[in-house]
């Protein structure tokens, strides 16, 4: 039986918690089972030698680029459209408001997946109140320009992010109660966004010692105090969520490489 | 090592290292000290809220906390707020008699705590609190990541916000004032010779008519606290300071980020002075070493741990010459956490 895709899956998570590691993951076990899969790092520094390393497909979007070619698109002038984007008005508007550049970046990417139907996008998103900022902005961009084309594209945006198999948000989470509180709070708020709509969010717990020792089939009564402390904390998270291994490497590629092995039930 | 006692520590990191937890420990050592101290949090997470007392309904107001809460004198205390970005605005609103520009869809949307608001508002904010000359060290828990960049550049941001000619337009063209006969005449002049009429039509196409005009408006109510964006300047000229200033770049042992945190030890350069101190969090050193691990998979595990942490003291020793070691608390409580990490702050300072 084939096995159903969404088209955007977006990670987020508050910082830390491996979100870079598990979308690129994810994105090689996509590969594998040969499918057009690009991974975006939104607006964050990419990470090129590490994707380079692991011949990671990708899309990149620059705001400014992005932007652009959005306003050219409205006016039908990308000469006009690269003239506003000099005037120190429209500087002004993306410098206090970058939900604007959120909401154009993820406007763009809809753009590319509403062109190719194969296309998948697994987006690394931003820590957990950035997240929120891009699905606030739709509907905060609603409520300030109330008409104009703008509205008309948010409405095109919600749509698809309303739409069945589109959407599915990972907030992925550490194996502590610290880490977990602010991922249910977390995906709270985005379920609480995202209402009246097709989306799924699923809460993800990633690098557990637990997960790991019943892997390599470890009795904990081996382990040393530190460790042991770790494993009974983790004890009550893991039983009830999606939960991934700690990965015994080192070096980021390795780690991602053994990663795809766990992503499966991600899709 | 010891670390001077200044009116403003700025903690930042790479985001999910404990920065927050880091933060509040320092101000619980430092008020143990006996000094005055004011915690201003910025996106803290939620047990931690709990444990200081921080209700929502509390955003952007001052909460006292007394050192029983972590076993030590009730006499002694600090202070705590929620940077409330939207608190903030209103109290400056406030000061000028300025309620009902404030009310508009734009201004309140933006002063969301995911508005983007946030840094430029707590640039104004520890600036309003130093102006109070109540505290001996104000301590600021930024937020994480590229968005600390953000927070200091934002002073920048507020610098072309308020560029001259481009207020002055606006000043003309806001519903809210009234120009004189005169100043008619110059204003189609500046309009035609900057193009922003032009421009204007341009953006009611993709964004709506009204979006313009209440755009304008809220940038006029903004420019109406200009004062405050512009004293808030000061506080970046200030923190430049060796004397003002001390800065911790916080990292954590489970994370490989030191691409990240070079990154912002660069683009912070101009701003960083010698009183700069990189926390290495959550260590596990000690442990290590005294587990003698038998079965395989755990020798693997223990030598790739071994490896993770090396690398980040490597990185730490060649880039910075004010290392703090923290080793790793398991503890299900915060409160445990921050106890614990004071302990340290005053093991090492002394």
């Amino acid at each position: 039986m084939a096995a159903s895709y969404h088209r955007l899956y977006i990670f987020t998570g508050k910082g830390g918690v491996g979100k870079t590691a598990l979308a690129m993951a994810f994105t090689k076990y996509l590969e594998s089972k040969n499918l057009n899969v690009k991974y975006n790092c939104f607006h964050q520094l990419p990470e090129k030698a590490l994707q380079a390393e692991l011949r990671l497909p990708t899309i990149e979007l620059k705001l400014e680029t992005s932007a652009e070619a959005y306003i050219g698109r409205k006016l039908n002038s990308m000469t006009i459209a690269s003239w506003i984007m000099k005037t120190s008005f429209f500087k002004a508007l993306f410098q206090m408001i970058p939900g604007l550049g959120h909401m154009i970046l993820l406007g763009h990417l809809i753009d590319e997946l509403d062109k190719d139907p194969s296309l998948i996008v697994v987006l690394d998103s931003p820590a957990s109140g950035h997240a929120l900022t891009m699905f606030e902005s739709t509907s905060n961009f609603k409520t300030i320009f109330k008409t104009g084309l703008v509205v008309k594209d948010i409405e095109r945006m919600q749509r698809f992010l309303k739409g069945e198999n589109n959407l599915k948000t990972h907030v992925v989470t550490l194996a502590t109660e610290l880490s977990l509180t602010e991922a249910m709070d977390l995906k709270a708020e985005l379920d609480n966004n995202l209402t009246d709509t097709n989306a799924h969010t699923d809460l993800i717990v990633n690098d557990s010692f637990k997960k790991f020792l019943d892997k390599q089939l470890i009795a904990e009564s081996s382990l040393p105090a530190f460790l042991k402390q770790k494993v009974d904390l983790e004890k009550d998270i893991v039983s009830k969520y999606y939960t991934l291994p700690h990965i015994d490497r080192s070096s980021p590629p390795q780690i991602v490489q053994e990663l795809t092995h766990y992503v499966e039930g991600l899709i | 090592m010891k670390i001077p006692l200044k009116q403003v520590e700025i903690f930042a990191g790479t985001g999910g290292v404990g920065k927050t937890t880091i933060a509040t420990a320092r101000a619980l050592s430092l008020a143990l000290q006996g000094h005055k101290v004011l915690l201003i949090t910025i996106d803290p997470a939620k047990r931690l809220k709990q444990i200081l007392n921080m209700k929502d309904q509390d955003d952007g107001a001052i909460s006292t906390i007394s050192l029983d809460l972590f076993g030590h004198e009730k006499e002694k205390s600090f202070d705590a707020m929620l940077m409330s970005p939207r608190a903030t605005l209103k109290r400056m609103a406030m000061e000028r008699n300025l309620h009902s520009e404030f009310e508009s869809d734009i201004i309140k949307t933006l002063s969301r705590p995911y508005g983007g608001m946030n840094e430029i508002m707590s640039i104004i904010e520890v600036q309003a609190q130093l102006d109070r000359n109540l505290y001996d060290t104000i301590i600021l828990d930024t937020p994480p990541g590229k968005h600390f960049i953000d927070f200091l550049e934002s002073s920048e941001k507020i610098k072309n916000f308020f560029d001259k000619s481009f207020l002055e337009i606006f000043e003309y063209l806001g519903k809210s004032i009234s120009s004189s006969g005169g100043k008619t005449k110059n204003f189609i002049t500046m309009i035609v010779s900057t193009g922003v009429k032009k421009l204007l039509n341009y953006l009611e196409a993709v964004t709506g008519a009204e979006f313009v005009r209440e755009f304008i408006d809220a940038v006029l109510a903004l420019y109406k606290c200009r004062e405050s964006f512009l004293r808030a300047l000061k506080f970046q000229e200030e923190l430049k300071k060796v004397s003002f200033s001390n800065w911790f770049l916080v990292t954590s042992v489970e994370q490989q980020k030191m691409n990240e945190a070079q990154d912002l030890k660069m683009e912070a350069s101009h701003f960083l002075h010698q009183d700069h101190f990189l926390v290495m969090n959550k260590c596990l050193g000690s442990f290590l070493l005294d587990w003698n691990p038998q079965e395989e998979a755990l020798i693997r595990l223990k030598l790739s741990m071994m490896k993770r942490e090396q690398d980040l003291q490597d990185y730490a020793s060649n880039n910075f010459s004010n290392v703090l070691k923290f080793h790793e608390i398991n503890h299900p409580s915060p409160l445990e956490h921050v106890k614990e990490l004071a302990r340290m702050f005053l093991d090492q300072a002394n």
